[in-house]
């Protein structure tokens, strides 16, 4: 028997496998979701309540981690940074995200779409204008249009603005329905200190004022970057929809240095 | 924690007489196991950075990168020709996080093509994040140490990217610690040397000068203080040849492993080495050469090693001063010093016999 | 002290197994009483207090520590704020020197940052505020050459022995007292490599600062036992580690008083400048000068300050003294001639001899006797009979019960601080006044100046050049 053969098949029945486990997931994840909001809308007043005492919150799966963060995408309204959606997800929705959970969502969304395994949408990365290398902790969805998940020159200041009047106005309007509205204030404040004519002062929330200040500047600004997205979408486009989604592929250009001793024992 | 890329070379660059170090830098080996290796005993000492300087450190340059690098722009931007709003950033930390066996190739991919836009006259980013470039220390193709600045701006008068590092330690009055900043200097210059090379590869070495910019704290939380652009002539002057003696100790190490392998521990008798004070505060191994140098000169500091040679033995010296007969000129000379600088000890040459006695 | 000298001090050093003093005197006054030490832990590169042990050296510390010294709130530190008033307070009141005590340079630099962060700090309390001009006081004090306010244990012993172990082993404190204070039977090399393994710079040992840090990520979790009793065993670890370091300070000024030296003779002009200055400044809240006329007077106050700390160290210690003699600024003569026409009268003209091969003196050149009494300023200068001969004319000591007599032999040397503020304030007086835009502003503007100076500075400076 041929043992690269057996080792080919071995090889391609695991990841058949993953395939398959990977689908199956995913079927369970909206069944579970679907349970979930019917739970939600039938469930009873709890007995506590009638006796004065804080009802506790109700068990339920922790929803999946691409869905949330699809939502908070959504919510947003731009690409997110990694970092801004841990802390969005935390303040909005009371979920703790890890930051390696992020590079392992990247990883399933590319199998995913690889595996030929339809998706309505996927979550994918921005892509830099010119080459279409991806920014890797920079999210959008695969439901927006080209231009809008490419980073343009201009793209960081919008990216920032953006994301500063969504923050303020979510902050402004959650009210009870945040698990932590004082956090997204903070959030929002976070991102507001850097406005210009803004000074950051411990304990003053100016959401409405940060927000339209936001709003002036895109008026003023975003039309130039848009156009250059625009421009840097319509080369982009030519791409495989893999890499319109993921960016182009990579390789080292050269070998690399090797750490310590080279095989053999002899140092490189 | 190993002994790689811009750390190795740093501490190269700080005794460049050292082979054994520069061995150790070579082979990138993790130190408290080197240490183990050698001497067979865990070593005894504190190792590392504490969680609290990484923690200030990280949150530092977390503080000056976020908002698309608004604190970075706000300093820098002024300072090199730029309207800071208007300032384009590109941030490798956020576009290659990882994995780490690739990262840095990936990163040096990515700075390639912007300096290659740099010479064809296209758009470039005013700023970069982490970027990753490559200093030869050899000639062979592997042979190279990957420098990361914590940034590089573009110098709108130069036409060309000016290496930066973030540093959280604290100016006090615009002035910092010398101990910290030499090291941040050496850093430094090993990264003006890395993007010298890499500019060199689409022409434009002749515009990267021998300086870099530091954005350093304040005592007042996380604010940066003004930036400091200094000229490190010398610091470039030490990093080349820490280069050059890294050359030199890969064909030592070639040559002593000509007639066998051998693991580097098992080399290091056969190493020279150059104990120097600042090794105490630096290497793993000072204790180690310094127990194999015991009552030599070399152990009571650079001073005294200058003055009576690294490998005078202390006895002999005590002789000399109890009357022993010089056996060279230098002796007879080192003797006569040594009497004169007793008076000043308030000592005459009588007395300095009953004292060694 | 120069590398030939210093290497003769370490080899004998470490011949004897212990250190070698290289002074005769010391070059600290008595301690007053009461005295304030002050040992802090900050927090490693944040460079923030974690925990303070302070009060009088010969008593019991007070220790008040900070579970989360990153939170704005700096409540703990109010009880070393009042002790530190109630101090300044009472020496004020006694009209003393203040003396404070630290263990080494990074706790000074972390007394010096809660002055930074303090002083002006609008969200602090009046007293926090006053702590930190206070603490400024005393970071600034300590920049003065020969000042007697600030003593930094391990500098203070630098000072004044050499160890058998290289320089930068003399660093860590505990180090360094292996070597002055030797434990019997033990050899103080080994044992100095033993300290050094344990920090001595105001710092958790390493595996404590771990816990620490991972304990106060509990106790931020909110106020349920688990996070109270994270905070409490924070408070432990931290008021352990300010005890510690407590005691290595003690230590250090046990061992720097066992020295047995004399106090130095010249110590007292020393004395009274660094107690005037320091009881001014604990006092109030100075803005640092930023002023070229007030920048001028801070250099002037420096210079002086070190022209007192030269003069006090040549003429008060035998060793510094040879050091001098080596530069060929101190020198041993013999008074051939005194030419003095009235007695007691100026003018007065003394002839030295010296047989000193090295000598730093030339025409102009001011030289004073070691018991400070005599002051001349050279007129010439002229070889004959293998010897050195030297014509002074007295600035000071023409009295008869001060004159030179033929015949004496002592050391003279050429410290000679003359204390010419006053005079200078005059010349920036003047400076302020005019405020020339070349010397205030940031441009070089045209010719003519708006206004002339009240005072006429030609004048002033011919009078400071007789007068000198």
């Amino acid at each position: 028997m041929d043992s690269t053969e057996d080792l080919t098949d071995t090889v391609e029945g695991l990841k058949a496998q993953r395939e398959e486990l990977l689908r199956a997931r995913e079927q369970i994840e909206m069944v579970l979701t679907r349970i979930d909001t019917q739970l939600d809308q039938l469930a009873p007043p709890a007995p506590a309540e009638e006796h004065g005492e804080p009802s506790s919150p109700a068990r339920s799966r922790p929803r999946p981690l691409r869905l949330m963060v699809l939502d908070g995408l959504d919510d947003l309204g731009w690409m997110t940074f990694s970092r801004q959606m841990m802390l969005y997800l935390r303040a909005r929705y009371g979920r703790d995200v890890s930051p390696t959970r992020f590079s392992s969502l990247a990883k399933d969304e590319i199998a995913a779409f690889t595996s030929k395994r339809p998706r309505s949408v996927y979550l994918c990365h921005g892509l830099v204008h010119d080459r279409g290398e991806a920014v890797k902790r920079l999210w959008g969805r695969s439901d927006w249009p080209l231009e809008q998940r490419v980073v343009a020159p201009t793209t960081g200041r919008i990216q920032h603005l953006k994301l500063t009047e969504r923050l303020c106005e979510i902050a402004r309007t959650a009210g009870d329905t945040a698990a932590d509205s004082e956090m997204l204030r903070f959030l929002a404040a976070d991102h507001a200190k850097d406005l210009p004519g803004v000074k950051a002062r411990r304990g003053v929330f100016e959401l409405e004022r940060w927000q339209d200040i936001a709003l002036e500047l895109l008026e003023e600004l975003e039309p130039r970057d848009r156009e250059r997205r625009e421009e840097a979408a319509e080369r982009l486009a030519r791409l495989p929809e893999e890499q319109q989604l993921f960016g182009v592929p990579e390789g080292p250009l050269f070998p690399l240095p090797t750490p310590g001793r080279a095989a053999g024992g002899r140092p490189s | 924690m190993t002994l790689s890329s811009t750390r190795g070379l740093v501490r190269v660059s700080k005794n460049p007489d050292c082979h054994l170090q520069a061995a150790m830098a070579l082979e990138r080996v993790r130190e408290p196991e080197f240490y183990r290796s050698v001497t067979g005993t865990e070593y005894p000492g504190e190792y590392g950075e504490r969680v609290s300087a990484r923690r200030r450190g990280a949150k530092f340059e977390a503080s000056l990168r976020q908002n698309n690098a608004a604190g970075l722009r706000q300093v820098l931007g002024p300072l090199f020709g730029w309207d800071l709003d208007s300032m384009a950033v590109r941030d490798f930390g956020e576009e290659v996080p990882g994995p780490p066996t690739t990262m840095r190739t990936l990163r040096l991919t990515r700075t390639r093509r912007i300096l290659g836009d740099l010479a064809a006259g296209r758009e470039v980013p005013q700023l970069l994040i982490q970027p990753q470039l490559a200093l030869p220390t050899g000639s062979g193709p592997r042979q190279l140490e990957f420098v990361s600045p914590d940034f590089m701006v573009l110098d709108s008068a130069a036409g060309i990217y000016v290496p930066g590092e973030e540093k959280s330690f604290i100016l006090r009055d615009n002035v910092a610690e010398p101990g910290d900043l030499d090291l941040t200097r050496r850093q430094a210059g090993a990264q003006i040397l890395a993007l010298r090379a890499e500019s060199r590869l689409v022409g434009l070495a002749d515009r990267v000068a021998n300086r870099a910019v530091f954005v350093m704290a304040t005592p007042y939380g996380m604010k940066p203080a003004p930036p400091v652009v200094e000229q490190l002539d010398a610091a470039v002057y030490e990093i080349e040849r820490a280069v050059a003696t890294i050359a030199t100790v890969r064909e030592e190490l070639a040559m002593l492993r000509s007639t066998g392998d051998a693991p580097l521990e098992f080399l290091v008798d056969e190493i020279p080495t150059h104990l120097q004070e600042e090794c105490h505060r630096t290497c793993i191994l000072a204790a180690y050469c310094e127990a194999r140098q015991a009552d030599s000169a070399v152990v009571l500091g650079d001073g005294a090693a200058d003055l009576l040679g690294a490998d005078m033995r202390l006895d002999r010296v005590r002789a000399l001063l109890q009357g022993a007969p010089p056996a060279t000129a230098e002796e007879r000379e080192l003797v006569a010093r040594l009497t004169v600088a007793g008076r000043a000890l308030g000592l005459e040459p009588d007395d300095l016999v009953r004292e060694l006695a | 002290m120069n590398a030939t000298t210093e290497t003769l001090g370490r080899v004998l050093a470490c011949h004897q197994g212990r250190a070698l003093p290289i002074r005769s005197t010391f070059a600290l006054s008595e301690d007053p009483s009461p005295v304030f030490a002050i040992a802090p832990i900050k927090m490693v590169a944040e460079e923030i207090v974690q925990a303070i042990a302070f009060g009088d050296p010969d008593g019991p510390p007070q220790v008040v520590t900070r579970w989360n010294p990153l939170s704005r709130d700096a409540g703990d530190l109010e009880i070393f704020a009042a002790a530190l008033n109630d101090y300044v307070e009472a020496v004020a009141r006694g009209d003393q020197l203040p003396r404070f005590w630290l263990p080494h340079r990074s706790a000074l630099t972390v007394v010096e940052l809660l002055g930074h962060r303090y002083r002006t700090n609008q969200m602090a309390s009046d007293s926090l505020r006053r702590m930190g001009w206070q603490c400024r006081a005393i970071a600034e004090e300590a920049t003065y050459g020969g000042q007697q306010a600030v003593a930094i244990a391990g500098e203070i012993l630098r000072a004044h022995v050499l160890t058998g172990q290289a320089p930068i082993k003399d660093g860590h404190l505990g180090a360094l007292l292996a070597w002055v204070a030797p434990v019997a039977g033990r050899d103080p090399a080994e044992v100095a490599d033993e300290q050094a393994l344990v920090p001595a710079s105001g710092v958790l040992e390493r595996s404590i600062d771990d816990r620490v840090e991972g304990l106060r990520r509990e106790a931020k979790r909110g106020r349920g036992p688990v996070a109270a009793r994270a905070r409490a065993e924070i408070e432990t670890r931290l008021t352990q580690g300010a005890l510690n370091e407590w005691e290595l300070l003690l230590e250090a000024r046990r061992a720097f008083w066992s020295l047995g030296l004399p106090e130095g003779p010249g110590l007292g002009p020393l004395v009274a400048e660094s107690k005037r200055r320091s009881l001014y400044r604990l006092q109030q809240d100075l803005n640092p000068p930023s002023r070229p006329h007030s920048l001028a007077r801070l250099v002037d106050d420096h210079e002086y300050a070190a022209d007192l700390a030269e003069d006090a160290d040549v003429r008060g210690d035998l060793h510094v003294r040879e050091l001098a003699r080596r530069k060929g600024r101190a020198l041993l003569a013999e008074v051939v001639r005194v030419e003095q026409p009235r007695s007691s009268r100026r003018p007065c003209y003394v002839t030295l001899r010296t047989t000193q091969e090295v000598l730093r003196v030339r025409q102009g050149t001011a030289l004073r006797d070691i018991g400070g009494r005599v002051e001349g300023r050279v007129e010439d200068v002229w070889e004959a009979r293998g010897a050195t001969l030297l014509r002074l004319e007295l600035t000071r000591g023409v009295q008869r019960s001060r004159v030179p007599v033929v015949g004496d032999v002592t050391d003279w040397v050429d410290t000679a601080p003359h204390d010419l503020r006053r005079r200078r304030r005059e010349v920036h007086d003047a400076m302020q006044a005019a405020a020339s835009p070349l010397v205030y502003d940031q441009g070089v503007v045209g010719v003519g100046t708006s206004g002339s100076p009240s005072v006429d500075l030609l004048a002033v400076a011919e009078r400071l050049r007789r007068g000198a």
